[in-house]
């Protein structure tokens, strides 16, 4: 029994701590949307549900990836990509998004756009989002932050009409240029 | 043969038990929780989705208020864009698709 105990106890210990490792494929799968260049230096970290995030590998570059599959509203297969000065940003995203009342998270992001409590993206950082039902499907969106951008101060129309580059949101924080196609 | 026909009788039950009604609002994978008023793609939300799937390459998506669900069918979602409707058919609870066997406008 003296024995068997400390043998059920390591192989209790081994598991737990290959269970704690990263399983490679995460940290694949939340980097499929980071350009190639960028990858190998990239950030990867898992949201918690409280809003706060534990880094799963710990980047050498300003790129942050994460996986939002299964998260409210999105497709089985989405992940995303972006500068690590947004995480305060896409933190409080998330508090919004699990509001799943579509009037009363409007007037949530409606107020704090208009006090002043909305945290703003870093201007002209990219958004790069790959969603779809799975991998192999998925499409890619790049979004560049712009926030408080119009199309006076900008140059470029704040609305698709004449098929180009065009600024969504304009005059917001969540103010970002859009490009056909992706 | 009555071993067939058993066969055959099951197999039929079982499909039928996998098909199911879904509602939701026809809305694009780009913003199926974002709401549109503010994103100036069109005056609508039906205006804005099919902006989103013609100029961005955005996919149409059942939003049912917590879960967008990938359409296997991508033609017939065009002319309920916007709309909340029901959609008859499988799904393929890993990839969050619904093989599409009907939609209608939901009443």
């Amino acid at each position: 029994m003296i024995r068997v105990v400390p043998v059920v106890l390591g192989v209790l210990a081994i598991s737990a701590s290959a269970w704690a490792q990263t399983p490679p494929d995460t940290i694949e799968r939340a980097l499929a949307a980071a350009p190639r260049q960028m990858r190998e230096g990239a950030t990867v970290i898992k949201w918690k549900p409280d809003f706060t995030y534990e880094t799963l590998k710990k980047g050498t570059n300003r790129l942050v990836c994460y996986d939002r599959s299964g998260d409210p509203g999105e497709q089985a297969f989405a992940v995303q990509c972006t500068s690590v000065g947004n995480l305060e940003r896409v933190a409080q995203n998330r508090r919004f998004e699990a509001e799943t009342d579509k009037v009363k998270k409007q007037a949530a992001l409606d107020a704090a756009e208009a006090n002043g409590s909305r945290v703003k993206p870093e201007f002209g950082s990219v958004f790069y989002s790959l969603d779809g039902a799975d991998q192999a499907s998925a499409r890619l969106h790049t979004t560049i932050a712009v926030p408080g951008a119009t199309a006076a101060s900008l140059g470029l129309p704040d609305n698709p009409k004449e098929g180009g580059a065009w600024i969504m949101n304009a005059g917001t924080t969540t103010a970002h240029i859009m490009t056909p196609g992706h | 043969m009555r071993l067939i026909s058993c066969l055959l009788a099951v197999a039929a039950l079982s499909a039928a038990q996998g098909t199911q009604t879904f509602r939701g609002t026809i809305t694009d994978n780009m913003c199926a929780k974002g709401g549109h008023s503010q994103m100036r793609m069109g005056p609508t939300d039906a205006d804005c989705t099919l902006a989103c799937v013609a100029a961005h390459d955005a996919t149409y998506v059942l939003y049912d208020g917590r879960d967008a669900y990938t359409l296997s069918d991508q033609k017939t979602p065009e002319k309920f864009a916007g709309q909340e409707v029901n959609v008859t058919g499988t799904l393929d609870a890993k990839t969050k698709t619904i093989r599409v066997e009907s939609m209608s406008p939901a009443r």
